[in-house]
């Protein structure tokens, strides 16, 4: 499959405006009237490349570059330095040739007229997008179905529920057919059956009309249930980009849970936690992370040394896995500061 | 690209119509609002002229009547440019977005989104009933040419002063809240109520080529009634303001797109 997003060494700086710490009265006056700021660097030298067809999840903690990233991809924001190519277009240069091929959705922000119903602002779409009327009924007949947003096309957008604008707004980014839909977090604050319609319909999308989607979000869920691949944001760079299932392969611990009914050998119990990680522990529970080349010896001494009431083992979530990788990465980048500190004396 | 804009346009047009004549009887009470709101102007006039002889430095109450009439038809058309008023909030708000990943014209339609179309039509409207009310009972005689060159001068005028409401906007980009700056702008826009050739000569120059009001009122008005000499000086000045702020408007407007920050996610 060939690529449709393609980006490399792709920065955004934003100025940051900076604290007015001047001690006396001319120092302090010339900080406001020049309000000084210095640059911040959303996102860093990225680069990563998406298939057509593909349903990519783009992952980070708040503040990693997720939005800025996206925001650039949709002609949003224009990128300090490198170079974006999506369908063989610049976003920020070819803006309007190029934004007829796009869908977007953003979770915390809706792309609809607040106050007008939900039919006019896909009438709008359809006047902005030129797509004909015929088209324009048939696409909404089946999306309106397929998400049952029916019920509610003539209520206006601001009195609907987060569940229905979110169906609202996924129809509308749909109706002139994008070869690729960009989806700011748009599970944010959905109720499970909300997200769970969300998902089928957007796996369906892509399965049938072949549609890229190009999907950031914190659900892990959404990401194990819709992705095959993701990339990892971290302080504006990329430090993770595969499968997802490799991802969770690379979690190669277990962890196992634990009520206790009676220890028969202490000391062989006690050399068994000596050998695992104890992340909890209580009168009778015990939560242990153990490796996966010793889950098996651990099971055997359980066994051995103690009768229990429940036993749960289970491998670590995406979720677990991820926080590691960035407990990693915070890890790194203090053990460089250090590092960088020491060199300097 | 243009015409899906215009298109986008006329759709909030007819929303904002649909949602500002839901009740009927707000349409003839906002005819008769507007009508009153210019006869305190008419009736300050002609309190003022009853001192002075029927002539204030040249203008009698007909044409002062007419003067007031234009306020209304460059209040009409700055309705179909509300959004410029609201346009730095908007900016500060990371409104853009919407627009920016849209194939349209982002500005076009985010003015669009605030259209208000059925009040333009009824200060046309009343703009039209009284100045057809004071031109057939004053007997104001009217040409042909004076009529189309006011008509003209005013829609230059229009012109420049929006674009300058534009630029103002725009500052917001580099600024943050310019609210204060365009309030600045808003207030000065009041000259248009007074014939401005009344005032001191720097005051006309001011008001002619740094905040352009006597190009919304006094001078087209002169030039529709047939008076104040050649209109073409007029249509000039009109022409070379427009073109000097419109290559402004661009250029910031390029630039301010490259320094778009949005918002947080």
């Amino acid at each position: 499959m060939a690529d449709v997003i393609r980006t490399r060494g792709l920065t955004k700086t934003f100025r940051v405006p900076v604290k007015n710490e001047q001690k006396g009265f001319y120092r302090r006056l010339r900080h406001v009237l020049v309000n000084p700021s210095r640059p911040f660097t959303a996102v860093n030298d990225l680069t990563f490349h998406v298939a057509e067809g593909e349903i990519l999840g783009f992952l980070g903690a708040n503040g990693s570059g997720k939005s800025t990233t996206i925001k650039m991809l949709t002609g949003i924001l224009t990128p300090t330095a490198g170079e974006i190519d999506v369908l063989g277009y610049v976003p920020h240069r070819q803006r309007r040739e190029y934004t007829q091929h796009i869908g977007v959705v953003f979770g915390q922000k809706s792309l609809l007229w607040w106050n007008i119903p939900v039919i006019e602002s896909f009438k709008l779409y359809r006047d902005i997008y030129d797509v004909s009327e015929r088209d324009f009924q048939e696409r909404l007949a089946d999306f309106a179905a397929l998400l049952e947003v029916t019920e509610f096309l003539h209520v206006p957008v601001r009195k609907l529920s987060l569940g229905m604008r979110m169906r609202a707004e996924i129809v509308a980014s749909l109706l002139h057919r994008p070869r690729v839909i960009f989806l700011d977090e748009p599970t944010i604050g959905l109720d499970v059956i909300s997200r769970l319609t969300l998902k089928r319909f957007l796996q369906r999308v892509n399965e049938e009309m072949g549609i890229t989607l190009f999907l950031t979000t914190h659900n892990m869920f959404d990401v194990e249930d819709l992705c095959r691949r993701c990339v990892i944001m971290s302080r504006g760079s990329v430090i993770y980009d595969g499968g997802v299932l490799d991802l969770k392969a690379s979690g190669s611990y277990k962890l196992i849970e634990l009520e206790v009914l009676s220890i028969d050998n202490a000391p062989r119990f006690r050399r068994l936690l000596d050998r695992c990680q104890v992340l909890e522990s209580g009168a009778t529970t015990y939560k242990l992370q153990v490796a996966g080349t010793e889950a098996q010896w651990v099971i055997d001494e359980l066994f051995k040394s103690c009768r229990f009431a429940n036993l749960h083992i289970a491998p670590p979530t995406l979720e677990a896995i991820i926080h590691r990788i960035f407990e990693e990465d915070r890890a790194q980048e203090q053990r460089n500061v250090e590092t960088v500190l020491q060199a300097a004396g | 690209m243009w015409r899906r804009s215009c298109r986008l346009l006329a759709r909030f047009a007819l929303v904002s119509f649909h949602d500002m004549s839901v009740f009927r009887t707000d349409f003839v009470m906002s005819l008769l609002h507007n009508l009153v709101y210019q006869g305190i102007f008419l009736i300050f006039w002609k309190s003022v002229l009853a001192f002075t002889a029927s002539r204030l430095g040249g203008w009698t109450f007909p044409e002062l009547a007419v003067l007031t009439s234009f306020t209304l038809v460059s209040a009409a058309v700055a309705q179909w440019f509300v959004g410029l008023q609201q346009l730095s909030s908007k900016i500060l708000d990371g409104d853009l977005d919407k627009y920016l990943c849209k194939p349209v014209s982002p500005l076009l339609a985010l003015l669009g989104e605030s259209v208000n179309a059925l009040v333009s039509f009824q200060q046309l409207v009343s703009a039209g009933l009284l100045l057809t009310a004071v031109c057939l009972y004053y007997r104001v005689p009217l040409t042909l040419g004076g009529v189309a060159a006011g008509l003209a001068i005013l829609a230059l005028g229009c012109a420049t002063i929006l674009l300058i409401r534009g630029c103002v906007a725009l500052s917001a980009f580099w600024l943050g809240d310019v609210s204060r700056i365009s309030g600045l702008f808003e207030i000065s826009g009041d000259f248009e109520r007074y014939p401005i050739n009344l005032f001191p000569g720097w005051l006309q120059g001011t008001l002619t080529w740094i905040v352009p009001v006597g190009l919304i009122s006094t001078w087209p008005v002169l030039a529709f009634l047939g008076k104040g000499g050649p209109p073409w000086a007029w249509l000039a000045v009109g022409a070379a303001l427009v073109l000097f702020w419109s290559l402004l408007f661009g250029e910031i407007w390029r630039r301010a797109l490259r320094r778009y920050e949005s918002f947080g996610g």
